[in-house]
């Protein structure tokens, strides 16, 4: 077989997750960020009953989540789980969110647009994931209508966002290319062909622990299905090059890799205090060490699960208290030991 | 203490980010300090600045500042010097109320100025019929050129109900 096909199970050790997130406004009410007293939470109500209204098995499945009703450790630990943005959480007023018990589906309510639908899939699974967004965006269609424009598609408050109102976005793990410095080259590429490669909490944030995000930025002019298609290839390119790159490493440097990865699993298994910076680094190290099958006995799935408990607002609600940072730190080595020195069969 | 990037130089900048109201302090020694500034700058590099910009260069092209000034949204009361500042629209109607003003900077956005893709379902069925509608007029003004004058009067006879319908049910 060819070395130039797809290789599943190598994107699967690249890729960590897929996102889908639509645009909504509703017509006969301002923007959002315009008007957020008077019309704010008549919004809130409508669209949650838009979406369960008469379905019992999804009035079982989504809550309505006020933010002014949950603690500020509780908003940080959806921002850190990315279900809900940074600027929804800090809209105290009438930010809410619908969100699924599989924690898959979040409809932002009252954010820079009245509802951002948003779906998050492990893999690369965009298909999938705008498929369960078209089926909340049409509940919602049902009872109320959307502020569209014959030439500018669905309207928002930005520019930036007209049209299809669709942001698609792929998360991938990419140690060795970011290693050998080529994201620079690839970011610029992408934004060549109107995609853009951020960290991991989105816009205005660094990437760490080499995860990055990459997404479309046009939305005008071009449909979903195209956009999809078009970053899919942008990503499956990038998966073969990071891929082709491990590959070259593991024949090339094998010593120099081995003792990479097993030098951060002797800190991860020891360390008494840890930033967050050094514990991701550190970590994709390991995700790099198991993709290579040098370490068989831990699992991807682990360390993605263990990368979302070493963040503060987990720490903060784990330990039911506010740390300060040294705190903290001593805290995330404590979680981090506890998992990679599990015992396995 | 270590410069916490390299692990090497001894750190002799020390930083403290807030970001997302959580606490960070950073070491570093300074050449790995100036590495991380150029990635600040591209994180500061922000989109209302970058769309404020944009707008700016419509201006300098347009060479009359004070007529830009006053356009306003019957609607929700927004000016387009708001817009310029915040980078944000009001309303929908915001849209048509500047479209001159802002349809270069969608242009230069998008690459395009006309919606293709997923319609709502309500609006969508007019504006579908619409689509329909102008292809077909495109159409009709091909068979005219061509002179085949007999498919054109049967298409000029759809076109009628098709604009009959959109004015009965539509806007």
């Amino acid at each position: 077989m060819s070395s130039e096909l797809y290789d599943e199970k190598k994107a699967a050790d690249i890729v960590v997750s897929s996102r889908i997130r639509l645009a909504r406004n509703f017509e006969n009410y301002n923007f959002a960020h315009v008007d957020r007293k008077t019309s704010g939470e008549e919004i809130v109500e409508k669209v949650y009953l838009a979406i369960v209204k008469g379905n019992r098995k999804y009035e079982e499945e989504f809550n309505l989540i006020r933010i002014e009703s949950i603690s500020e450790v509780d908003r940080l630990r959806y921002v850190e789980k990315h279900l809900i943005s940074i600027m929804l959480s800090n809209n105290t007023k009438t930010g809410a969110f619908v969100l699924n018990t599989e924690e898959t589906i979040s409809i932002m309510i009252n954010e820079e647009d009245h509802v951002r639908i948003q779906c998050i899939v492990p893999d690369l699974q965009l298909d999938k994931a705008l498929a369960s967004a078209y089926i909340i965006d049409d509940l919602i269609e049902k009872d109320m209508t959307y502020e569209f424009h014959e030439k500018f598609g669905y309207l928002s408050s930005c520019p930036t966002n007209i049209g299809t109102g669709l942001r698609a976005s792929v998360m991938l793990h990419l140690p060795v290319l970011s290693n050998v410095g080529y994201i620079g080259g690839i970011k610029r590429v992408a934004g060549q062909i109107g995609l853009a490669v951020r960290g991991i909490y989105g816009e205005g944030t660094e990437a760490k622990g080499n995860l990055f995000q990459i997404s479309n930025q046009i939305t005008l002019g071009i449909s979903e299905e195209e956009t999809l298609k078009n970053l899919k290839n942008t990503v499956v390119q990038i998966i073969q090059k990071e891929s082709a790159l491990r590959d070259k490493l593991l024949l090339e440097k094998k010593d120099e890799v081995e003792d990479n990865v097993f030098r951060a699993l002797g800190i991860l298994k020891n360390a008494r205090i840890i930033t967050t910076n050094e514990a991701m680094k550190l970590i994709s190290s390991l995700k790099l060490g198991i993709a290579l099958n040098l370490i068989q006995d831990i699992s991807l799935e682990e360390v993605d699960l263990l990368i979302s408990s070493i963040q503060v607002g987990y720490l903060h609600k784990h330990f039911k208290e506010n740390l300060v940072e040294k705190e903290r730190d001593i805290k995330r080595a404590e979680i981090i030991r506890g998992q990679v020195n599990r015992r396995r069969k | 203490m270590l410069c916490e990037e390299c692990k090497i130089n001894i750190a002799t900048v020390h930083m403290t980010k807030i970001i997302n109201n959580v606490k960070e302090e950073i070491h570093l020694c300074e050449t790995c300090t100036r590495e991380k500034k150029s990635e600040d700058f591209e994180v500061a590099f922000a989109i209302p600045k970058l769309l404020a910009s944009l707008l700016d260069m419509n201006i300098d092209k347009q060479q009359n500042p004070t007529a830009i000034a006053r356009p306003k949204c019957q609607n929700c009361g927004m000016t387009y010097v708001d817009f310029r500042r915040t980078g944000k629209l009001g309303c929908g109607r915001c849209y048509d109320s500047f479209r001159n003003n802002i349809l270069p900077l969608i242009k230069r956005i998008h690459g395009s100025t006309q919606h293709v893709g997923k319609l709502p379902k309500k609006s969508g069925s007019i504006i579908n019929k619409k689509r329909v509608l102008n292809s077909k007029k495109a159409l009709l003004k091909e068979l005219i050129i061509e002179e085949k004058f007999e498919n054109a009067a049967l298409l000029r006879d759809e076109i009628k109900i098709i604009e009959e319908d959109i004015k009965e049910n539509g806007r």
